[in-house]
């Protein structure tokens, strides 16, 4: 942040303040080379002024940009608003201004006679003077060795999403999102650098404000965050050793800065529509359906397969049940923060609260949170500072189904003669039941998280470049969730949940760091010793056989069929020693020495429970070499190569103990309680380790106007953990074991580019594309596949093994050489192994569900003040199981999508079997999942500085953002990318939250920004 | 420089304290987890402990995973014919579809290592066993685990002739395993019978269900005749004769006995098979009990559909009321 207060010859007053920041090297390079010409300056005389303001890319108003007359030393910097004044001498020859920010580029505008600007300034992620979070310390980007990418600002902000999660996905390179459901408060899941384990976790470690943060991205209100790094290599990730294999997420949110208080508004509302409604076959497609059905079938036929649905069939009166379980969506967020302090105290307190009505009956999610964040210096030698936050998460609500749906008739009956719901539309199917049921369910879902992090920062003044920091950190998180199912829900004795749950988790770090400059070395040494404990306890019951549906789970007790309950507790320890030696000699050639030493709880007892993981990289700044140097067209290119080992503890703990499970026995007819073997516990259970290599080149053309990275990676996991057969004359199945290994190589691009600056218009894109490809290596130790688990060596996990299908068999065809037995309108398999039978042996692998690349393309268009950003996404050479073609209509039972087809005699279908085909070979119609989606549009303005002069206000931008707005695929079905399971309970007990059955939605809002000045 | 040193180490001193670091903050204590280390320590772990592995017998006898096992060791004998094979029985019926995954005998192979294996937990549980525990009640739970370690051992001898023979519980996973031969295992499986025998209770005085010395002499005598040795197994029968602790039913007794009816099929009938129920001839009986928590394995018995008269399933038979009774049945 270049604090640059001289703005025009009279301020002299301020002139001694150059020289200390300079010193600090806060500036850019461009004002520490003119430092010499500053003589200059005193002599202008009769100068004329020029104003102007300086936008960023969403049309706000930029404070702290350098304003410099080309070829001097005249500069200024902008105020609170992004506003300038200079005074330009007369008779400067085509007086250029040139403007920049820390983490923009550079703009140079010739006046041409105008006095007064806007400048729209594109960002440039790739800045070397910007400081990124590291892990421990902050590092300044041109010093950084290891793969650390830092998430565009853009994605931070002005997006209707309920967690940041979905705010990065297909941002980052490298990193791959997940949105398994729509849901309203469901999570992303998130990978980086593809899949490197099997058993234990696979999410990346996630550190709020320094230290580990146990609970989930919905806790944490995306309008406060200031800025998410993400580490990738084993360089950037070994500072946090066991954890650190998955790759690790620092997230940072915002502090007061030093001024007056800064109150903001920012929110945002707007409705929400199901996406791609899946519409199910009117009622003549129905009829036509099950015409064909009774066809195939050989059964009498009748016009609809149940008595309850011929009334309405004879009345020719149908359903739209996808209305039926509809709502309209709406999502809405309001954040109110006050922002300011002084030099020594700053603060930052906000209150946020997120509303999300989902577009079926039932679904909703809400939060409110409130942050408060302190830093104060009390003495010149000790700061301290709080982060503390409160959320409160609801997710209340009994829901309509959506397979359920789906499921019925056109002609189905959904209400009885008195208003209430017919439990089955569909009489004398049962099965099938009305999907509004789970409406009448009640069901709470609460979860709330308290974090409190408090840091003690201590400098000795006698020696200089020493910190001592103890960071201290505890989070509580109650869970509460209970459900009622009753008579009117088709449970006709009641049956009541409770479940109760509370994690708590507390850090404590002491953190040692210190800096020294020898002439041209910098060495920078950061010393860590932690503790951590998670613990877990739950408290469950449930009961059933109530006299009414009266007091539901709040008088558990009076269910008369005897309660179930259990308990459960756990808890893990880590403790950790880390040092990391950073060295640079003239910011040219860089080195990075990282050691972590870590002991786990979880593992065992024989093994050591402590594991250390060392990593090393190099980097080298060519652009800083005298040959480079000021090089006209390549302005930036450095080199960096690092090596290292990670770990992941990630399973349950206990796993090293052989346990006993509580049995119950009779003598003489009474109850005894008993105890048997049932768990072997592995004593010798160690870490899962990976070690990964990482090249990478980042490079900045013409000013950096091109700013790019490209990295390759190869990483290989051992000792996985894995349940491994053992033989059952030890009296027990399997253990778990050290067994397996997994490879994953990959390459990342990514590409900022400003492709046109001129003036007050500004166009810039970034791109980012990753491919990874995953290999499994070994896996029980022996060299063989895991069939039962669909893993192969040499292919990527989440395989899908299954027949080649050729098309369907036609009337006439004769299947006896190939697949005897096959009837017309049964699927065509190929016989692979030509043994003229379709068996077990004739499946092979077809693909995997990880994708084989994906990508995000990022369009900003900005004109003055209003600016346009398209976001694109796409993951490629995706396969997955589609279980809404195998389950279609249940053989005849139930109605089916209409983009589904069938197989009959006359339309000669080669893609879908006929209705009576029973698949008794579990083929699970893989099907391609790759799709590119328009993520979203924001349009937004920001009011000028004059209007917002005559409203007195400090900023304010208006806009209209869309998400989820088109998906391209071939994919058949709600969306390619959210997991689907069809099945036909009704409400809660269709899928434990958060997967439920959700389509896809799109969203529409409008928001404000809005600063009080 | 000196002083930079000096306060690093007193800062990573005091790093030290303010971190919790005792040499047991990672050491695994589970709160929720029985295992034999925390169970088996006092006479009522060693109880839980036999109730355990009398379960794990039991399901030998009446498992429902898969429903038709019930039938397999039956179904290629005279005994029964087969009338709707559930399908883990077939290939003891049709012996061209037995092949080397067949899931009945894995299931009778595991479950009789299963019996073994919580038979040897209790067995070195018992010699490990703190002095608070009194010697003799040590021995009878040892005697009692040994009879039915005796048991699986000699059906699986039965079944296989040389198996792996184990002693110990297992803790680490292993694969080396080897047969012993049937000598080792007939000398192994009478040492654990005759070093039962003197320490269990005589069936007066033992708990229902629980095993007795009757039931580990008859069971040693079993053992003998296998091996050839005809006179030994005399000598065991004797002494269960001679015991004065059994005695033939030889007259109607029990919940019935004003109904019509005969002696012999008294002891069938539920409420008059236990020993405390007045039945004399019972030996060892695997407790069962009809809509009692942990009356019965997983979702209850299967006999009820597997050993019904199913002459219908017979082609040219017909359901009539004229026709069952026992020993007369199909696997249905």
């Amino acid at each position: 942040m270049p604090l640059f207060l001289l703005s025009s010859p009279t301020r002299r007053v301020f002139q001694p303040l150059w020289l200390p920041l300079l010193s600090l090297g806060l500036t850019g390079p461009a004002l520490a080379r003119s430092l010499p010409a500053r003589a200059e300056l005193w002599r202008v005389v009769a100068p004329t002024t020029v104003s102007g303001t300086v936008l960023d890319e969403k049309g706000m108003g930029m404070p702290g940009a350098t304003v410099v007359l080309k070829g001097t030393s005249l500069g200024t910097s902008t105020d609170a608003e992004g506003r300038f004044t200079l005074s330009i001498p007369d008779g400067t020859p085509t007086p250029t201004l040139v403007i920049s920010s820390i983490g923009y580029v550079r703009q140079e505008i010739v006046m041409g006679g105008r006095s007064t600007f806007t400048v729209n300034l594109a960002p440039n992620s790739q800045d070397l003077n910007e400081v990124v979070v590291v892990g421990y310390g902050t590092q300044k980007r041109a010093d950084v060795t290891g793969s650390v990418a830092s998430v565009p600002q853009d994605r931070l902000e002005r997006l209707p999403v309920s967690n940041v999660a979905q705010a990065i996905q297909g941002a980052v390179a490298g990193v791959t999102v997940t949105t398994g459901s729509s849901v309203p408060g469901a999570q992303s899941s998130i990978q980086i650098r593809g899949v490197r384990s099997i058993t234990a976790n696979t999410d990346p470690y996630v550190i709020l404000d320094g230290v580990p943060f146990p609970g989930n991205f919905n806790d944490i209100s995306p309008s406060d965050i200031a800025n998410i790094e993400i580490l990738k290599d084993a360089s950037a990730t070994a500072i946090y050793g066991t954890r650190g294999s998955n790759g690790v997420i620092l997230i940072t949110t915002k502090h007061g800065k030093n001024g007056k208080p800064q109150i903001r508004y920012n929110g945002y509302a707007g409705p929400e529509y199901i996406n791609n409604n899946l519409r199910p076959m009117s009622g003549d497609e129905y009829v036509a359906k099950y015409k064909a059905y009774t066809t195939q079938a050989k059964i009498n036929p009748t016009p609809v397969p149940n008595s309850g649905e011929l009334a309405n069939y004879n009345a020719g009166s149908t359903t739209d049940w996808m209305k039926l379980i509809g709502q309209q969506g709406f999502i809405q967020d309001h954040n109110l923060s006050v922002s300011g302090g002084t030099p020594d105290v700053k603060y930052y307190l906000s209150g946020d609260y997120f509303n999300q009505r989902g577009t079926i009956q039932g679904f909703q999610f809400r939060r409110i949170s409130l942050r408060s964040n302190l830093d104060a210096n009390l003495t010149p030698w000790l700061r301290i500072g709080t982060s503390a936050f409160y959320a409160n998460s609801n997710n209340d609500g009994g829901q309509a189904s959506l397979s359920l749906a789906q499921a019925m008739s056109p002609y189905g009956v959904p209400f009885n003669p008195d208003g209430t719901y017919n439990i089955y539309p569909m009489f004398p199917e049962l099965l099938y039941v009305n999907p509004l049921l789970g409406l009448t369910t009640t069901r709470l879902n609460r979860v709330n998280q308290l974090t409190g992090t408090g840091y003690a920062e201590v400098k000795p003044t006698f020696i200089d470049g020493l910190t001592y920091r103890l960071n201290a950190s505890y989070s509580y998180r109650p869970f509460y969730t209970a459900t009622y199912t009753g008579r009117a829900a088709n449970d006709l004795r009641g049956t009541a949940t409770i479940l109760n749950d509370l994690r708590t988790n507390y850090t404590v770090e002491n953190i040692l760091t210190y800096n020294k400059n020898f002439g041209k070395h910098h060495f920078d040494l950061t010393a860590l010793y932690s503790a951590q404990e998670n613990t877990y306890i739950t408290t469950n019951e449930r009961a059933s056989g109530f006299i009414n549906d009266v007091t539901a789970f709040n008088n558990i007790g009076s269910g008369s069929i005897p309660p179930t309950i259990g308990s459960y507790d756990e808890r893990r320890e880590l403790v950790s020693q880390m040092g990391r030696l950073n060295y640079n000699y003239d910011s040219r050639y860089l080195f990075t020495a990282t050691a972590r030493r870590d002991g786990s709880s979880v593992f065992g007892a024989n093994a050591s429970k402590y594991a250390t993981f060392p990593s090393v990289a190099v980097g080298w700044n060519i652009t800083n070499e005298a040959f480079l140097k000021d090089n006209s067209i390549l302005n930036q290119l450095k080199l960096r190569f690092s090596y290292g080992v990670t770990g992941n503890e990630g399973i349950n703990p206990y796993q090293t103990l052989t346990g006993e499970s509580q049995v119950q026995y009779v003598y003489g007819g009474v109850t005894a309680t008993g105890l048997r073997a049932n768990i072997l516990g592995n004593p010798n259970l160690k870490w899962e380790s990976t070690t990964s290599s990482n090249v990478a080149l980042d490079f900045g053309l013409f000013k950096n106007r091109i700013t790019g990275t490209v990295e390759l990676y190869d990483a290989t996991t051992k000792d996985l953990l894995l349940a491994r057969q053992i033989p059952t004359v030890s009296g027990y199945n399997s253990i778990l074991d050290n067994i397996g290994s997994v490879n994953n190589k990959g390459i990342e691009v990514t590409l900022s580019t400003v492709n046109v600056q001129h003036n007050d218009f500004t166009w810039g894109t970034n791109f980012n594309i990753s491919a990874n490809r995953n290999r499994v290596i070994e896996l029980l130790g022996n060299g063989a596949d895991d069939i039962g688990n669909k893993r192969f060596i040499g292919k990527p996990l989440g395989a899908i093994y299954d027949y080649v299908k050729t098309g369907v068999w036609q009337v006439g065809e004769d299947p006896s050489t190939q697949d005897p037995g096959a009837k017309p309108g049964d699927l065509k398999f190929k016989d692979v192994n030509g043994d003229g039978k379709i068996d077990a042996s004739d499946r092979q692998y077809l693909g995997s569900t990880l994708p084989d690349y994906t990508a995000g393309l990022t369009n900003t268009f900005t004109y003055k003040g209003l600016s346009l950003r398209v976001f694109l996404q796409t993951a490629q050479g995706v396969l997955k199981n589609n279980d809404l073609l195998n389950r279609a209509d249940y053989a005849g039972r139930i109605n089916q999508p209409a983009v589904i087809g069938y197989w009959t005699a006359d339309n000669m279908s080669q893609d879908r079997p006929s209705l009576v085909y029973l698949n008794q070979r579990g083929y699970g119609y893989p099907s391609n999942a790759s799709y590119t989606r328009l993520k979203d549009v924001t349009l937004s303005y920001a009011l000028p500085a004059a209007a917002l002069d005559w409203a007195g206000l400090g900023g304010l931008s208006v806009y209209v953002s869309g998400r989820n707005l088109y998906t391209w695929t071939k994919w058949i079905g709600w969306d390619p990318e959210q997991n689907y399971a069809q099945g036909y309970g009704a409400g809660n007990t269709e899928g434990a939250f958060p997967n439920p059955n959700f389509p896809n939605v799109a969203t529409y809002v409008f928001g404000v920004n809005l600063t009080l000045r | 420089m000196k002083r930079f040193i000096i306060s690093a180490v007193a800062l990573l001193g005091l790093a030290q304290v303010v971190s919790s670091c005792k040499k047991t903050f990672l050491d695994e204590n589970p709160q929720s987890l029985y295992t034999p280390q925390t169970s088996l320590v006092d006479s009522l772990g060693f109880e839980a402990g036999m109730a355990g592995l009398m379960e794990v017998m039991r399901e030998q006898y009446t498992t429902t995973e898969p429903q038709g096992t019930l039938g397999v060791l039956q179904v290629g004998t005279d005994a029964v014919s087969p009338a709707m094979p559930q399908g883990v029985e077939v290939p003891y019926f049709n012996y061209e579809k037995l092949q080397s995954q067949d899931q009945g005998a894995a299931f009778y192979w595991s479950s009789a290592y299963r019996i073994i294996n919580n038979a040897n937990i209790l067995i070195q549980a018992a010699a490990a066993a703190p002095a608070t525990l009194r010697q003799g009640y040590k021995n009878r739970i040892s005697a009692e685990a040994r009879f039915y370690r005796a048991y699986a051992y000699n059906f699986l001898t039965t079944l296989w002739g040389p198996v792996p023979l184990i002693d110990q519980p297992v803790t680490t996973p292993r694969t080396d395993f080897t047969r012993n031969s049937v000598d080792d295992l007939n000398t192994f499986i009478i040492n654990d019978l005759t070093t039962a025998i003197p320490s269990l209770f005589l069936a007066n005085n033992a708990g229902s269900g629980r095993i007795t010395r009757g039931a580990a002499q008859q069971l040693l005598a079993e053992v003998y005749l296998r091996a050839g040795k005809p006179a030994l197994a005399e000598q065991q029968c004797q002494a269960i004769l001679s015991s004065n602790q059994y005695k033939l039913i030889m007259a109607r007794y029990g919940v019935r006995s004003s109904s019509p009816g005969d002696y012999y099929s008294d002891m069938f009938i539920v409420g008059n098979q236990r020993r405390s129920q007045g039945n004399t001839e019972i030996i060892w009986g695997i407790e069962q009990q009809l809509l009692i928590p942990g009356g019965q394995t997983g979702n209850g018995g299967q006999q009820r559909r597997m050993w019904v008269p199913g002459y219908y399933a017979i082609k040219g038979m017909a359901i009539a009321d004229s026709l069952g009774g026992e020993a007369l049945a199909g696997c249905a």
